[in-house]
């Protein structure tokens, strides 16, 4: 098999062209889709999947199979063969109960979805703040993804590349973990939090989960890099899990009082609307979290969510 | 003599045994994630072999003038062991002596050996039938560690066989064993063809025989040099160290010398034809009079009956035949040399003790005033002169901490804490939930603590910011990894805004983290993920330490 290798994912519109081909291809898509537009609740009914979902429901697993089909199903990100990297939060040494890493169910979900689409590998991996085991396997995520068949790495500082980050005006260059570069499609499913210096950590936030070198850098101009880092890496899909989503002593947590229970799911191909969709169960505006402006205004997406097709269910 | 090479493999395959009994304990005798705590990897606690050692039990016992609580059965049947079979322990079961042996095998060929043997012979003929080599030296050395200990200065680790072979292994060989691990196999497994194959065996041995966290020491050469400097001492001497130096092997042999398991020659078949002395690892046969054995020395190996070429040899509780005799062999301890290794001992003592800084508030089993503020002890510590009393130097809590925050001391709180445990957060921080250390302390010098205690009983000290170097306080540039790194809620560190000049002097308003001293719990996660280089901006100091009251550390 020959191995597609994408170091770059910034300037090709690859969902649109797969858009504008499954729509051409026809009755498939349309019929998949007539099944869920009933459901759709604000959106009129149409032949083309949605830009954004947002589903609730009790079951984590369910809700992403619901958004992921409402935007136009697993297949339009992943071809057959493809090696996949489904990029969860595994930050932090605590349970799913915690909410400071992704939802376990929703990790295991994309990856049994990424198969079923065809994908040939699907690797998982993050770049932990505790320690890397407890991590992987307090956080259950590890047992998850490899119950589904996935490949989960123990991230590696040594293999990292550098790579320079085109306009980038805080950070020019910087190491990331080879295998997050080197992909067919980068899944993105961060869990939504409260941070200390960004406000809210999100999908743009979990990129820090791909990078080696003094992460903490970061920090220091936190909203330019996280906006200038999609340049380097921009994540196909972005699944947010809100399922639970901690709302004070982030991102660490660790207090269950600090866990309030949304049982949402955000799915959608662009990595700002998905972070503005995310914004408002916080109740903040996008005006609060500089990374969100910044990233629409350089082009990687719509921080404004009525430009775009919104699908609300549950 | 087929009955002897019986023996003598059985003894091999126990050694072998116990080796890889050791060798499983470093490999998994490390903590994993389970629930909301820790828990050991191993099947039996990695301190198995210090729960049956009498010498670093007597040091500790002696030294805080208590019995260690809980006595072990396993040292209680070491002991009756002993009693009946001998010194079997050094010679059926010690990994040093197993790894000592395997090194005499390649160091010492056999035909040198013989020709040491014989020349050792000749010379004996001619004088007093004596041991070539100091073999008292041990039961010197044995008295002068415990009677340093009964003064209050515990450091018979050092010498400890079991605690040295840990210290070489778990410094030196596991940290090397598992950056092949992650080196070798670990890039192996991303090449383009036989990465498949590689990476599912990387993946399950990284899991299953490497630590949560690649340990890695600062003294790894030094402790290296020692394992190697007493495998290497075989050269001279089959058994060298065992045989001269080992203080456990002192206290093995003079229980030995009661025990009822003997060694006996038929003197009518002997035909003084000394092959058992020229072959004894131990020299504990006398030349020329193969009936006269020194029962302190010999390890019950069986070698000797299995190269009698009468078949003269036997090992029985009694007597078989009434000329089958066991003679003792005479016993060099002088008065000179025991006088003299007391004297050494209590010398010893204020040297070992005494130290550049102050020793304020000692009294009172405080720490010293004078040590270094960031110098801190693993959770659980006894205080300070409690703490060093019964501390071994076993090195078990260092191989079990997930984030190889444990590193042994060099001289920073004086001679006498060489090689205990400190806390040294900017290389691993200590887990919030993980109470492993002092689970597996073997004399109590880590008091044992639960997940949910530790916080108030555990606490090492309190962070403490460098705002002469912390990036917002200092150059009003934003930062807040500490922040966001701390594990308790609400966070002991918050970001508050805050005017600051910057670098060109302007006061800019910037969020900038701020301690709130009482909800630290010391672990220090702050301090070993601040991005500046070099010391962290916020540092855990002893202050507020539960080990001390306020007047210890000067803080109120």
């Amino acid at each position: 098999m020959k191995r597609k290798v994408i170091p770059y994912c910034f300037g090709r519109d690859v969902t649109r062209r797969e858009f504008l081909r499954r729509t051409g291809a026809g009755s498939a898509a349309l019929a998949a889709w007539a099944a869920v537009a009933p459901l759709a609740r604000g959106a009129e009914p149409t032949a083309s999947p949605a830009d954004l979902a947002v589903i609730r429901g009790d079951d984590p697993a369910a809700n992403v199979r619901a958004a992921i089909e409402a935007i136009g199903g697993m297949k339009r990100f992943v071809k057959k063969g493809d090696v996949v990297v489904v990029k969860p939060n595994i930050g932090w040494d605590r349970t799913p109960e915690q909410a400071a890493n992704t939802n376990p169910q929703v990790v295991g979900e994309l990856v049994a979805l990424a198969f079923a689409a065809g994908a040939s590998k699907v690797k998982v991996f993050d770049n932990t703040c505790n320690n890397p085991r407890a991590c992987y396997t307090r956080s259950g995520i590890e047992k998850a993804a490899v119950d589904a068949g996935a490949t989960v790495l123990p991230f590696d500082g040594k293999r990292c590349k550098n790579v320079p980050i085109p306009d980038g005006e805080f950070i020019k260059e910087w190491p990331v973990f080879v295998d997050a570069l080197e992909c067919d499609a980068y899944i993105n499913v961060p869990v939504a939090k409260v941070h200390g210096l960004s406000k809210l950590t999100l999908g743009l936030k979990n990129a820090m989960g791909i990078i080696g070198g003094n992460r903490g850098q970061w920090h220091q101009n936190i909203d330019v890099i996280l906006a200038d880092f999609l340049a380097v890496v921009k994540p196909k899909l972005t699944v947010i899990d809100a399922y639970r989503i901690l709302t004070a002593n982030g991102p660490s947590g660790g207090n269950l009082a600090d866990v309030r229970l949304m049982k949402t799911c955000i799915a959608t191909a662009d990595p700002v609307a998905a972070d503005a969709r995310a914004a408002a169960l916080f109740g903040k505006t996008i005006d609060e979290l500089g990374f969100i402006g910044r990233a629409a205004r350089k082009g990687f997406g719509t921080a404004d969510l009525s430009k775009i097709r919104v699908v609300e269910k549950g | 003599m087929r009955r002897f090479l019986r023996w003598q493999t059985a003894r091999r395959a126990t050694q072998i045994a116990f080796l890889a009994l050791f060798v499983y304990l470093v490999l998994r005798g490390h903590g994993m994630p389970e629930g909301t705590g820790w828990r050991l990897a191993s099947a039996i606690q990695p301190e198995f072999f210090f729960l049956g050692n009498p010498y670093t039990w007597l040091a500790a016992g002696l030294a805080s003038r208590a019995m260690i609580e809980a006595t072990p059965w396993i040292l209680l049947f070491l002991l009756l062991l002993t009693l009946v079979f001998g010194r079997v322990f050094c010679g059926w079961i010690c990994p040093l002596g197993t790894c000592i042996d395997a090194a005499g095998r390649v160091l010492r060929p056999h035909r040198l050996e013989i020709k040491a043997a014989r020349e050792r012979r000749d010379r004996a003929a001619e004088s007093v039938v004596k041991p070539a080599l100091g073999g008292h030296t041990k039961y010197y050395l044995l008295l002068a560690m415990l009677l340093m200990a009964a003064l209050g200065v515990n450091i018979a680790g050092w010498l400890d066989p079991l605690a040295i072979l840990t210290r070489g292994t778990l410094f030196a060989a596991a940290p090397a064993y598992e950056s092949l691990v992650e080196e070798g196999l670990g890039r192996a497994s991303h090449w383009p063809v036989l990465g498949g194959v590689v990476q599912p065996v990387y993946l399950w041995i990284e899991r299953q025989t490497t630590r949560p966290f690649p340990h890695a020491y600062g003294q790894a050469a030094i402790h290296a040099a020692i394992l190697i400097g007493v495998l290497a001492l075989s050269r001279l001497r089959r058994r060298y160290w065992c045989h001269v130096l080992c203080p456990l092997g002192a206290l093995y042999g003079l229980l030995s010398r009661l025990s009822l398991l003997r060694r006996r020659v038929n003197k009518a078949a002997c035909n003084d034809c000394s092959v058992c002395a020229l072959t004894c690892r131990m020299e504990a046969v006398e030349s020329g009079n193969a009936a006269a054995v020194d029962a302190g020395e010999c390890l019950r190996c069986m070698e000797c009956g299995g190269v009698c070429p009468k078949s003269g040899i036997q090992f029985t509780f009694l007597p078989p035949q009434p000329e089958s005799v066991a003679l003792p062999r005479e016993f060099h301890l002088t008065r000179r040399g025991l006088l003299g290794a007391a004297l050494a001992g209590a010398a010893c003592v204020p040297l070992v003790r005494l130290k550049p800084f102050s020793r304020m508030g000692e009294e009172e089993g405080l720490a010293p005033l004078g040590l270094d503020a960031y110098f801190l002890r693993p959770p659980g510590a006894l205080p300070e002169t409690d703490f060093l009393r019964l501390c071994v130097r076993c090195g078990q809590c260092f191989g079990v901490c997930p984030q190889n925050a444990l590193h042994p001391a060099l001289f920073q709180a004086g001679l006498d804490a060489l090689w205990t445990p400190t806390l040294v957060p900017r290389i691993g921080y200590c887990d919030p939930v993980c109470t492993l250390c002092s689970s597996v302390c073997p004399t109590g010098a880590l008091k044992p603590l639960t997940e949910l205690l530790k916080p108030k009983i555990g606490r090492p000290g309190t962070a403490a910011f460098d705002r002469s170097r912390c990036i917002p306080w200092a150059r009003g540039v934003p930062c807040g990894v500490c922040e966001e790194m701390c594990p308790v809620s609400p966070k002991a560190i918050e970001i508050r805004t805050v005017r600051v000049p910057n670098f060109e002097g302007q006061e800019v308003q910037v969020p900038a983290p701020v301690m709130v001293a009482d909800r630290c719990i010391g672990c220090g996660i702050c301090e070993n993920k601040c991005p500046l280089e070099g010391h962290s901006a916020v540092r855990v100091t002893r202050a507020g330490a539960s080990r001390d009251s306020a007047a210890a550390t000067g803080y109120g």
